[in-house]
């Protein structure tokens, strides 16, 4: 696995939004499923319930990709990078607004436009070169 | 490849504050940023997929354009302080990145130009003669041994696992730093100030 930068990626991003998730349930008490004013994570970050689940399945998916193989991080990666990069571009647009159901907040569009350039990013510049079951075993690796 | 990155990200986030300028700019302005924008994205696509700075003159004639086009623009109205700060520090990268690939590139023509029989190809070594015209030393990479640019052999011999590490840490800082340079140029955009007026709640899919 430490060959591979898409899995490295996806193991520690995907255990990190697991734990984020987890930990958003902490301060969300009382707040409402698809509030647009939610709970402060780490003083900093914006949630509410829907948006700590929505942490939760896109970590268990980067992770569960991560550990199983080359291929899955790099698909999981890309498709994650692009649903993350559509909410960051779409998240500053819907502030203050009803739409917002995931409570995003400036901290949040910031940490997801960085998400997506790195999973986007690592998705198609390295690990070129995957083999039929998913290993990444050729000489340049990025 | 570590070294293309920067440039491509840089141009990613160019791209995106392009693009939110033109959704609040005229109709013509717009076609002409929005091109710029998705010429941006095309470039660091094409360097991402090359591991390396792909048209390094590009790079530079395009990175200067955006320089002296975001100040064109910032006195003229259509873009505001922060959206210029973004546009003008992502497009002087691009430009230095582009110079450094073409400096690099000419460090590694300059051996490449004696032939495998030691015979001068080039005038344009003048480090590898001495007077008369005889080599100076054997060359010690012959041209059938150039690596191309962006592989591994041209960012370094680091084992696999720490190049990947490498890799993986430099991308997460420098997309970090991307986005917080681009997001509060989006926030600042037309665009991003008056596409939906905050605090409406009129139009919103609040419990889907």
């Amino acid at each position: 696995m430490k060959n591979s930068p898409n899995r490295i990626v996806g193991v520690i991003f995907g255990a990190v939004y697991v734990l984020v998730g987890l930990l958003g349930f902490a301060v969300t008490g009382g707040v409402g499923f698809v509030a647009t004013e939610g709970g402060l994570l780490l003083g900093i970050f914006e949630v509410n319930p829907l948006h700590n689940i929505a942490h939760l399945l896109i970590g268990a998916v980067l992770l569960l990709a991560g550990l199983a193989n080359v291929r899955a991080a790099k698909g999981a990666n890309g498709t994650v990078g692009a649903v993350y990069l559509l909410l960051g571009i779409v998240g500053f647009f819907i502030a203050d607004t009803a739409a917002n159901i995931l409570a995003l907040n400036t901290a949040d569009h910031i940490l997801h436009l960085a998400s997506a350039l790195v999973l986007l990013v690592v998705a198609i510049a390295a690990d070129k070169r995957v083999d039929g079951v998913g290993t990444a075993h050729a000489r340049p690796v990025v | 490849m570590i070294a293309a990155l920067w440039p491509a990200l840089a141009a990613l986030g160019a791209g995106l504050v392009l693009f939110a300028t033109a959704a609040g700019a005229p109709a013509v302005l717009a076609l002409l940023l929005g091109g710029a924008a998705a010429a941006e994205l095309l470039w660091a696509l094409a360097v991402l997929r090359a591991g390396r700075v792909v048209a390094p003159r590009g790079a530079v004639a395009g990175g200067a354009i955006g320089v002296l086009g975001a100040g064109f623009l910032l006195l003229t109205g259509p873009l505001a302080l922060v959206p210029f700060v973004a546009l003008f520090i992502f497009h002087w990268s691009i430009a230095i990145a582009g110079v450094v690939a073409l400096r690099r590139g000419a460090d590694r023509r300059a051996p490449a130009r004696v032939g495998v029989d030691g015979q001068l190809a080039d005038q344009r070594a003048p480090a590898e003669v001495v007077a008369g015209g005889q080599l100076a030393h054997q060359p010690r990479v012959s041209a059938a041994r150039i690596e191309p640019a962006g592989s591994a052999a041209a960012v370094g011999t680091l084992p696999r696992s720490r190049s990947a590490g490498s890799f993986t840490l430099v991308l997460v800082a420098e997309a970090l730093l991307v986005a917080a340079i681009a997001t509060p140029a989006l926030a600042a955009s037309e665009a991003g100030e008056f596409a939906v007026p905050h605090g409406t709640f009129g139009h919103g899919h609040a419990g889907h």
